[in-house]
């Protein structure tokens, strides 16, 4: 194979690079109501400029290195972050001197550029070196250690929130995760059923995909007057009877003729106990410790274990709905993709319905199954943003309080936080799924 | 060992099969054949009750499969099918040990027989066993197949055209494999295949279907000799005398004697290589056994018995 002269894509990323210092790199706001001023690089301090400059035209240069481009290039990248980095902070620093309190430097479209143009430099040098999609990060991380970001508009709203940042983070990740959990329970077996039973199988994935296109806020207004009642009109101790009825009855599914009623109950009690599940593992995992101590009262009303038109029960029920599409898909999927060969050897070697299905089909499937959680999971993080809109907190909750402020740094604070927590949820799911294939499936 | 009295498949108003009767004797390999749409492996597939019977009866040992439990019935019978189905996430010893593990049989046991099963198909245990299905040929995972089919020593072997799905010199090794392991196992197989080759070469008896009815069923060479009527005549082709010379072994065709200037052949020989020899300008050939002694001769005229 002829070795190439030049990376084109190290070229692309460098050049962008370049481009991206011509741009406005901040945006300086004496206070919140003004447009505010872009500097950009005739207003840069004189030698980091030219060195920021200099980096990139040496990544530039890198790129037809054929011999030495990997170790040059990664540390050009990482620093020509720090010295952009190091160009900012400087600024800000000049910026804000003399400037009041209120007064905000964020970033400019040049330094989303930059960053973009690092990303596509990274993404070139990983094609030869798979860990090189590290370099960005380790930059970013070398950046903060240096103390580059501290004066920048995010990291100043985040010292004003920062009592209650880690809170909505970890509120963000219980409704989120307790929803995937809720979507696993129904979807799962509703997958299966669609692959087991031909007449339900369009009901269900026709259902699932409905669901998708119902609009969050619209359901958050219709769940809220019901939801309410609920709350307001029933105790936990009357629900307990009733999950407690309902469970003695489902022993009715081993008399041969009341299997019908039997099946009923169960349907019945997971109707009833996996919201209530939902709420209380919600409570469990955002550390709501009143809420949580409401569930040992039995005189408690639903309303004070969580069930309210508005918080956590309406989120859970929408995030719930949207996330299982791709849990219902990617299993009727696994399933139907196994060769009919395997099946028919699996029943022909004497396999009962129970055996094929845990020996067979549970297995084959499970790779599919594990993307349509991995996809449903990033999926609901991502919504689960407008959970602030019902009081339901999470991330969104700045995002929210950022929009009605017209405060950029503060939506930005509430936004950085979801797409890197997506994007590690998602190695994680990724990396799960590949421990659980079987390694036969492996490839 | 197995019987069938008046079996009837239906799908609806069309017969599949209509009335088939006969019995298989228990160590015999019957093989059925016939065009495609005949209902060979809805035969096949009625025996284990992956289908059920419309009308009529299967005995196994005198009794009625339908009085048995399909499960346990299954466990009892070997399985082997054209797209072979080994599971893919299961290492090869664990897929040879499947019906034992079902049968809930000692590890230790059942990971010894896996070996020697493994043995037996020609596959070394300690290369392949931990293996996976997808790093084997189609050839060495069918002979899995095979094991895992008599892992746990049933009577009874259902085969589906195993050898279909491979190509032609495998197809052969895979055969000639087969038939040694015949004569060690001792089970009652039933063969399914579209092949005439191989079902004169493998089967004590051929059972030839045609629209869901049984035509003719006999021994090889006595079908190929005297097929019954028009359809199994041209079904077995316009060579079926040459087929049927394949199958007997030259000594059976041989006088006592030799010829003082002929050339040898081998005892292990079939009728149907001395004829090729002999066509090939050959006037007699003498047969010689494993110490090279001369123990018969053979001419044209032998071969037309």
């Amino acid at each position: 194979m002829m070795t190439k002269r030049f990376d084109p894509v190290l070229l692309l990323g460098a050049g962008l690079g370049l481009v991206a210092s011509l741009f406005p790199l901040l945006l300086f706001k004496a206070n919140r109501l003004v447009l505010g001023d872009f500097i950009g690089f005739p207003d840069l301090p004189v030698p980091h400029a030219y060195l920021m400059l200099l980096a990139f035209l040496a990544l530039l240069a890198s790129a037809f290195l054929p011999k030495f481009r990997l170790p040059i290039a990664s540390s050009l990248v990482v620093i020509s972050w720090l010295l952009l980095n190091w160009t900012i902070s400087l600024t800000t620093r000049q910026l804000l001197a003399d400037a009041p309190a209120i007064a905000r430097v964020s970033f400019a479209p040049g330094f989303w550029l930059a960053l973009f143009a690092l990303y596509v430099a990274c993404f070139a040098l990983s094609q030869r070196w798979r860990w090189a999609f590290l370099l960005l990060p380790v930059a970013v991380l070398l950046g903060s250690w240096l103390g580059h970001y501290e004066l920048l508009g995010p990291a100043v709203e985040f010292r004003s929130v920062a009592s209650e940042f880690l809170p909505q983070t970890l509120r963000h990740l219980a409704l989120s995760l307790v929803s995937l959990v809720l979507a696993a329970l129904i979807g799962l077996p509703l997958g299966i059923l669609a692959f087991r039973q031909r007449q339900f199988e369009n009901i269900i994935l026709g259902g699932a995909g409905l669901l998708q296109t119902l609009p969050s806020i619209a359901l958050f207004g219709l769940l809220l007057p019901p939801l309410a009642y609920l709350g307001r009109s029933f105790q936990l101790s009357q629900v307990l009877i009733i999950l407690a009825i309902l469970i003695l009855f489902i022993g009715l599914r081993w008399v041969s003729s009341l299997r019908f009623l039997g099946n009923l109950a169960v349907s019945g009690t997971l109707i009833l106990a996996l919201p209530l599940f939902g709420l209380w593992l919600v409570s469990l995992l955002s550390g709501e410790s009143a809420t949580l101590k409401s569930w040992l009262n039995l005189n408690s009303s639903l309303a004070d274990i969580g069930l309210r038109g508005i918080g956590a029960a309406p989120v859970l029920i929408a995030l719930t709905l949207y996330a299982l599409l791709p849990i219902v898909v990617n299993t009727h999927l696994g399933l139907r993709n196994i060769p009919p060969g395997t099946l028919d050897a699996a029943t022909g070697m004497g396999m009962n319905a129970r055996q094929r299905f845990w020996r067979a089909e549970f297995p084959l499937a499970l790779p599919f199954m594990m993307e349509g959680l991995r996809t449903a999971l990033v999926l609901t993080f991502g919504i689960t943003t407008v959970a602030a809109l019902v009081g339901a907190g999470g991330l969104g909750f700045f995002i929210l309080r950022g929009v009605e402020n017209a405060a950029p740094d503060l939506v930005l604070l509430g936004a950085l936080p979801i797409v890197l927590l997506a994007l590690v949820l998602d190695s994680f799911m990724r990396g799960l799924s590949w421990l659980l294939t079987p390694k036969g499936l492996r490839s | 060992m197995i019987k069938l009295e008046h079996v009837v498949k239906a799908y609806g108003e069309q017969e599949v099969l209509k009335d088939i009767s006969f019995e298989i004797a228990k160590g015999e390999l019957v093989v059925l054949i016939g065009p495609s749409g005949c209902g060979k492996s809805t035969l096949l597939r009625l025996i284990n009750r992956m289908i059920e019977l419309s009308g009529g009866r299967i005995l196994i040992k005198d009794r009625d499969t339908r009085t048995l439990d399909p499960v346990s019935l299954r466990l009892g019978i070997g399985y082997v099918i054209q797209s072979i189905g080994l599971f893919s996430h299961m290492t090869i010893f664990e897929n040879v040990e499947v019906v034992p593990s079902l049968l809930q049989q000692n590890k230790k046991l059942r990971r010894e027989r896996a070996r020697e099963l493994l043995d037996m198909m020609g596959l070394e245990p300690a290369q392949y066993g931990q293996r996976y299905p997808k790093e084997l040929s189609g050839g060495q995972q069918q002979r899995v197949g095979i094991a895992r089919a008599i892992a746990a020593d049933p009577e009874i072997m259902l085969m589906d055209e195993p050898f279909s799905a491979v190509d032609p010199i495998t197809r052969e090794q895979l055969q000639d494999h087969f038939l040694g392991l015949k004569t060690q196992i001792d089970k009652t197989i039933v063969f399914v295949t579209h092949d005439v080759d191989e079902a004169v070469k493998l089967g004590d008896r051929i059972c030839i279907l045609n629209q869901g009815l049984v035509q003719q069923i006999d021994s090889p060479k006595a079908l190929l000799h005297k097929p019954a009527n028009d359809f199994v005549a041209s079904f077995l082709g316009e060579d079926r005398e040459l087929k049927r010379l394949s199958r007997i072994p030259v000594t059976d065709v041989m006088r006592s004697g030799a010829h003082p200037e002929a050339r040898t052949i081998e005892k292990h020989k079939s009728a149907k290589d001395a004829l090729n020899r002999l066509l090939a300008g050959e006037n007699s050939l003498n047969v010689i056994d494993d110490q090279n002694s001369i123990i018969g001769t053979v001419n044209l005229q032998d071969l037309q018995g």
